[in-house]
């Protein structure tokens, strides 16, 4: 008997599993699977699926809805940036344990956790394509070297082995070198470091329009993540024709404006404002078009700052700065909601001999194989070419050999390089092992989360039939309302008090309702009206950020 | 017998030719009565009033009467639903004749995206209606539709525009969307709208006898309120606009409909409400304007634009904020500063300026969007100015000001205003209620349309007719020995404004200008520098197609190329996004 129920966990985890097994990439799921997996997901109790957009190629945009519409939420946010599918990954692996573990599905009987896996769906399909280069769009033909035709340069697979990698190609007039801390990693050289270059860099493929230049225009699609309207990076790589040209991001947008709940977004993407928390700046903070955090907003920050550090496992993460048109960045300044990324996981050793890497985060990397950044800290790609080494990943980089490439007759020429998305998508269970130190830290911010009360309830009686009712609100939890920057933003549900009167009776002195700001942790605020009139009195206080609170009070 | 009747023919002939003459001479129709006045279509298939604002029903059969009378001149579609599922029109003029209307060099017209504005959509349709009926009548106009497309949306926020016409309303109310939001954060939308309380269409003003108050009537416009000074004794207090505190929180009228500014939704340094009021949550918030966006994107033709606004007699260029100027080069300003200045003259009373600078700062605008974000020269003009009332600008401050009351008394007889009148309000008691109706001061009393619609679409036309227009001039075939040929093409941009604005070279918003040798074997291309002093650039890659990133405005370029063989009946074929398709066959 114990047995065969053991054996029945055991199939329907394998059955679990299985399409993962079979048809995932290193156990990623693709868009398909992905929707499967969701709508799953979304027969448990407290939980639906619900589309909020279409994406350029008419896929549903997901959001699985863990808790009701009408409680506080978080909200988080993965595959923005079509580079990044470990976050998707981690996104619906949260879900899925999140409504499996029952200390954490009974938190959303007073909270709401909103999970979208991918932002940009059209961008998942590339992946999984039989030739991968690095494709962060959606699927809008893009006419990336704006000449009027749209992909008139694209990458080449020379070699077949289905991977765009990089060509470097030995010449004089080169101002790369191989790396004197990892051969297979080309560095631009630093002239100051009597460093001379021997060979240039292009990605893989030939000029196919003959300009002289190589793969300009892959046709890549709006890559979502760029275009976002805050510092929208007009006219620059893959941000769109426009500022919220996309559907992704309309969509997205209008989510946020219609769930005026949502009081904090965690976003999975190759950029990290979590393990290192936003700073005050106040030339940046208080300028007329606002650039930097609100100084209470960085303190809250700093809050879930110290536990994402504590709770996840992994250390010394990557430089990895927030984005021109991001999600993330437009999340905070234009829709008011404390918004924090992080790529989940990263390669990291930690060899006690080489104290570079314990003490300094890896500078930010610039290109696979190629292309890192002159700086004294070891870039990223050699933090990841040691961590790939150390676990026997050696697959994850093509190492260099020979290729007569047609435009240079005359160069030695060769391929190789990191693999497309091997940076910052290891196979799927290293994603795995982030999901505990990640709920963990999901269900503490959840804790922290506001906490709005009405305490000291006064009802005095001036004369026989009127009454001062004087009461205070406050917050008693570890997070602020809703952001500061969020009062000066427009339909912001902002904090309103209300008092409702039985009927016979009359407000003589005080507002219907009171509108007012953000209460901070352990702020309070005293409001008192004059009633005149026997009877129960009703006083709700909140805003859709906090819950509302109802206190009744009985004159008598 | 014989004779006489010699002679009577010769008579009749002479009588023929001599009313063949005069019918040349004066262009007289028998259809008319009388005679036509020079500049308007005097007889015209679809007949108009222009002494009224039409409504999104009338203006919608105009379109369809348009079509019908001239298929092959003006094309209607609809690019899109407003928030209440009107159809957002937009008109192809052009001679549909000569050329596909959407590679020749374009114009883009609207009107009315702030519905309150009414003679926008007014003159936008006086545009497509005179254009369509001067076709036959006025070679300039059929020379223009020849090579030129005019994109014509006149109505853009058509729920506002019926809203404002049909239901009450101040002047500047409705200037918003009918997307409903709620203003006041109480949770609910659109709950204190503004009140008609006499029943008459029009929001006027509330006025309260007081004895404290600060304001007295004008001795001499009895609806003209005037603030008392210094230590002089008021007679009223003012409260506002017609309305009643509906959700009884204290506040009248603070959560009416819409509430936004849908010409602050567009993707251009778009900043959020608390930099720039009217503002929603993202670019593009609206359905209207991401209709209109989606056209634009979709017509990259479009060289020059025009967005009709009122008002103040103001002929508006970008940018719209500060920050901003730099990417206006010297060049592309004089091209701005030419057409500005003359219409000036073309539009008495009216001022050319710098939207940032002469008015106020606008982030997330239409013009900066068409100008930077789509490189499209573009002008918006501010119609109707009280300098029109008595041709001469006051002296008096704007709050001063009485010659619109002045105005009203002696050539609208009282028309414009409504008379005080009591109403007894549940909130404030006895008050009265008057003031100017919703639509003077903003929009053109009837008999002052016609004319300032003609000067304003002339100089829309003018800024059309400075559109690129691009020729090959000539070409030149040279021959250098050895079998070779050198052809070399001179092409021309015969107006004011240039292929692509300067932001737009820097930005490449748009695809160069390609010009290729078809039909001749080409062993190397180049744009020529300097031709007498030998200074040239190659273009490596596809040299039978040169790519030149601007041709300027009233400026030449050159291309050559090096050719084996004949080069006779080869064709020069210009290929310009802006600047149209223009092919030269070699003789």
């Amino acid at each position: 008997m114990r047995i065969q129920i053991n054996f029945q966990r055991l199939c329907s985890l394998l059955l679990l599993l299985l399409p993962a097994l079979i048809f995932g990439q290193g156990g990623y799921l693709d868009y398909t699977q992905m929707s499967t997996k969701l709508k799953e997901l979304a027969k448990k109790p407290n939980t639906k699926l619900e589309s909020y957009g279409k994406s350029h190629s008419n896929k549903d945009l997901w959001v699985l809805k863990m808790g009701n519409n009408t409680n506080p939420a978080i909200l988080i946010v993965a595959g923005v940036d079509g580079r990044h599918q470990a976050g998707t990954l981690a996104a619906a692996s949260i879900a899925e344990k999140f409504l499996s573990v029952d200390s954490l599905s009974n938190l959303l009987s007073s909270k709401t956790v909103y999970i979208i896996p991918n932002a940009n769906p059209d961008a998942m399909d590339a992946f999984f394509a039989k030739t991968k280069f690095e494709k962060s769009g959606n699927a809008r033909s893009t006419d990336d070297n704006r000449n009027g035709r749209i992909a008139d340069d694209v990458y080449n697979d020379l070699n077949g082995d289905g991977v765009i990698t990089m060509i470097r190609v030995e010449t004089q007039a080169g101002d790369y070198v191989k790396s004197d801390k990892d051969g297979r990693l080309m560095i631009k050289a630093d002239a100051f470091k009597d460093q001379k270059g021997t060979h240039s860099i292009i990605t893989e493929g030939i000029d196919d329009n003959k300009n002289g230049l190589f793969n300009e225009d892959p046709s890549n699609g709006v890559n979502i993540d760029r275009n976002f309207a805050f510092d929208h990076p007009y006219f620059k790589e893959n941000s769109g024709e426009y500022a919220a040209s996309e559907n992704e991001v309309r969509s997205l947008m209008d989510f946020l404006a219609s769930h005026t709940n949502i009081h904090t977004i965690i976003n999975f993407g190759p950029q990290n404002s979590l393990s290192t928390a936003q700073t005050y700046d106040p030339k940046n903070a208080l300028q007329r078009i606002i650039k930097g955090w609100q100084q209470t907003d960085v303190k809250a920050s700093e809050a879930l700052t110290a536990s994402y550090n504590k709770h996840n496992v992994l250390k010394n993460p990557p430089t990895l700065p927030l984005q021109v048109g991001s999600f993330v960045q437009t999340a905070y300044y234009h829709s008011g909601k404390f918004a924090y990324s992080t790529p989940v996981w990263w390669a990291t050793v930690s060899e006690k001999k080489d104290s570079s890497l314990t003490e300094k985060p890896a500078s930010p990397p610039m290109t696979r194989g190629g292309g890192a950044a002159a700086t004294d800290k070891d870039p990223y790609e050699i933090t990841y070419l040691k961590w790939m080494d150390k676990e026997g990943l050696k697959e994850n980089f093509v190492d260099w050999k020979e290729f007569k490439h047609p435009d240079f007759p005359n160069h030695k020429t060769e391929i190789g390089g990191i693999k497309p998305y091997a940076l910052f998508n290891p196979p799927a269970k290293y994603v795995e092992n982030q999901i505990g130190g990640h709920l963990a830290f999901l269900n503490d911010v959840i804790k922290k989360m506001p906490t709005h009360n009405i305490v000291d309830p006064i009802v005095e009686k001036l004369n026989d039939n009127l009454y001062r009712v004087t009461v205070s609100i406050t917050n008693k939890g570890g997070m602020p309302s809703y952001s500061t920057i969020s009062d000066k933003l427009r339909y912001t549900s902002r904090i309103k008090t209300e008092i409702k009167l039985a009927s016979g009776q009359n407000r003589v002195s005080g507002r219907k309702y009171i509108i007012e700001n953000a209460l901070q942790p352990n702020e309070a605020k005293t409001h008192s009206w004059l009633i005149s009139g026997k009877g129960q009195v009703t006083i709700e206080s909140g805003c859709n950020t906090t819950g509302i609170s109802k206190l009744s009070l009985d004159l008598k | 017998m014989k004779h006489k009747n010699i002679l009577f023919s010769i008579i009749f002939i002479f009588a023929g030719l001599i009313a063949n003459a005069q019918q040349k001479a004066v262009e007289i129709n028998e259809e008319l009565t009388g005679m036509r006045a020079i500049g308007s279509p005097a007889n015209p298939k679809v007949p108009m009033s222009w002494r009224k604002y039409q409504d999104y029903a009338q203006m919608t059969k105009m379109y369809a009467d348009l079509q019908k009378a001239y298929p092959n001149l003006i094309k209607v579609e609809s690019i899109g639903k407003s928030v209440e599922g009107r159809d957002i029109h937009a008109l192809t003029i052009t001679d549909f004749n000569t050329g596909t209307p959407d590679k020749k060099t374009a114009f883009y017209i609207d009107g009315g995206i702030h519905a309150n504005e009414l003679n926008g959509c007014e003159i936008a349709l006086y545009s497509a209606w005179y254009l369509c009926e001067s076709y036959d009548h006025i070679p300039f106009i059929k020379e223009l539709l020849k090579h030129k497309t005019v994109y014509i949306l006149p109505n853009i926020s058509p729920d506002s525009r019926d809203n404002f016409i049909h239901k009450p309303n101040t002047a500047s109310s409705s200037r918003s969307g009918m997307r409903p939001f709620d203003d006041e954060g109480d949770g609910v939308a659109n709950d204190d709208k503004m009140d008609d309380l006499d029943g008459d269409g029009n929001i006027v003003m509330m006025r309260r006898k007081s004895k404290s108050g600060r304001w007295r009537q004008d001795p001499k416009y009895p609806t003209r309120m005037m603030m008392v000074q210094g230590d002089e004794v008021g007679e009223y207090e003012m409260l506002g606009s017609e309305g009643i505190d509906n959700d009884g929180d204290g506040l009248v009228n603070e959560d009416i409909e819409g509430g936004y500014d849908p010409n602050r939704d567009w993707a251009w340094n778009w900043q959020p409400h608390y930099v720039q009021n009217g503002a929603l949550f993202y670019p593009g918030s609206l359905p209207e304007t991401k209709a209109v966006k989606d056209f634009i994107v979709k017509h990259p033709n479009i060289a020059g634009a025009q967005s009709y606004h009122n008002y103040g007699g103001m002929l508006l260029r970008g940018p719209g904020a500060e920050e901003d100027r730099g990417l206006y080069s010297p060049s592309d300003n004089r091209v701005y500063d030419q057409l500005g200045k003359v219409g000036e003259k073309m539009l008495p009373g009216y001022r050319y300026f710098y939207l940032y600078k002469d008015l106020y700062t606008v982030y997330g605008g239409e013009i900066d969007f068409l100008a930077l974000t789509r490189g499209i020269f573009t002008f918006s003009n501010e119609l109707m100015t009280s300098y029109k009332l008595f041709t001469q600008k006051s002296d008096a401050g704007r709050f001063d000001n009485d010659e619109f009351n002045e105005f009203d008394k002696y050539l609208l007889f009282g028309d414009a205003y409504v008379p005080w009148k009591t109403f007894n309000h549940p909130q404030f008691g006895e008050i009265e209620v008057g003031g100017s109706k919703k639509n003077y001061i903003r929009n053109h009393p009837g008999f002052m349309f016609e004319e300032d619609a003609h000067r304003n679409m002339a100089f829309t036309i003018l800024h059309a007719h400075q559109t690129p227009i691009i020729e090959v001039q000539d070409v030149v075939v040279k021959d250098m020995g050895n079998n070779i040929k050198a052809v070399t093409a001179t092409i021309m941009n015969k107006r004011i404004i240039p292929t692509h604005s300067s932001f737009d070279i820097t930005n490449k918003i748009t695809p160069p200008d390609y010009i290729s040798l078809d039909g001749a074997k080409v062993i190397a291309g180049m744009t020529v520098q300097n031709e007498d002093l030998n200074l040239f650039t190659e273009q490596k890659h596809n040299p039978q197609e040169i790519e030149v990133t601007n041709i300027g405005g009233m400026e030449a370029i050159k291309v050559r190329w090096l050719v084996s063989g004949a080069v006779t009946n080869a064709t020069v074929k210009v290929n310009s996004t802006k600047g149209g398709v223009v092919t030269h066959v070699i003789k």
